[in-house]
């Protein structure tokens, strides 16, 4: 089970075989085109999703990867559909703005160490951990009792109830 | 909220077919399970709930929600009859989702 303060550490075999199995019961019988996601590897997922605002829908690419999964939840950035990468000097218009609540927030650029990253703060996410962001027992990443699916979630719930747009215009 | 669904025939109170118990469906958001069961169809929102935490193998954590598939909270209907809230078009359809609260921000 996650705790806090401590830094996750990568186990690519783990996470793989952990991933492999959740992405199976989570589809359940689904395929991963009829869902519209996407395995480019071993260790990443692709979910593609909308933000809504005044008939408009505003299309944004999320990139999952498991690298410390399941003992920690998997990593997760809004990211550049064409690189699949995020770099805060060029993608901010890939990451949606979104109305902070006590749950979830999204910071493109949280300083973190000797540079920044994009953090989706919410106790679903690889980075949430990785910044040491003070946290609750009760939510806590929980192995036995999460996986992925809580994640993408939370994402979603976000990106419905509290979108305000993306963060820098798109031409 | 979605547009509700009209009520289909065999969700008719009293239909023959299904022996006075309607089909309810939960997901858990923490996991994507989904579960279908029947219940009576004069057990409330709380019980049916209850009911699927048995069914889905789960604890019921103190902050979890009830919600129905479209995403609307339904904790202050929890008394109620579930076929009352389809009747009156609290919920659109028998679907619901757990979710459980999460930290951040």
């Amino acid at each position: 089970m996650a705790a806090r303060n401590i830094t996750p550490i990568p186990d690519m075999a783990t996470s793989a075989k952990a991933f492999a199995v959740d992405l199976e019961k989570v589809l359940d019988g689904d395929t991963l085109e009829r869902r519209g996601w996407a395995k480019p590897d071993d260790h990443t997922l692709l979910v593609p999703l909308f933000g809504f605002r005044a008939g408009r829908a505003d299309f944004y690419l999320l990139k999952l990867r498991f690298t410390c999964y399941p003992e920690w939840p998997p990593s997760a950035q809004f990211v550049n559909p064409l690189t699949q990468e995020y770099s805060s000097a060029t993608d901010k218009l890939w990451v949606p703005n979104i109305q902070a609540d006590s749950e979830f927030a999204v910071h493109p650029e949280y300083a973190f160490g000797q540079s920044s990253i994009q953090l989706i703060c919410s106790s679903v996410t690889l980075e949430f951990y990785q910044v040491h962001h003070s946290v609750e027992d009760q939510h806590l990443w929980n192995a036995e009792r999460q996986n992925f699916h809580a994640t993408i979630s939370a994402i979603r719930r976000a990106m419905k109830n509290l979108y305000m747009g993306p963060i820098e215009v798109r031409p | 909220m979605t547009m509700n669904q009209p009520i289909a025939p065999n969700e008719q109170a009293g239909s023959g077919a299904d022996h006075g118990q309607v089909q309810v469906t939960f997901v858990y958001e923490n996991t994507g399970d989904e579960k279908r069961f029947k219940v009576q169809r004069s057990a409330t929102l709380n019980e049916i709930w209850q009911e699927a935490y048995k069914e889905l193998g789960e604890q019921q954590k103190p902050d979890d929600q009830l919600e129905s598939a479209a995403g609307i909270s339904l904790m202050g209907y929890l008394s109620q009859q579930v076929t009352e809230l389809r009747k009156s078009e609290i919920i659109a359809s028998y679907n619901f989702q757990i979710r459980a609260k999460t930290g951040g921000a």
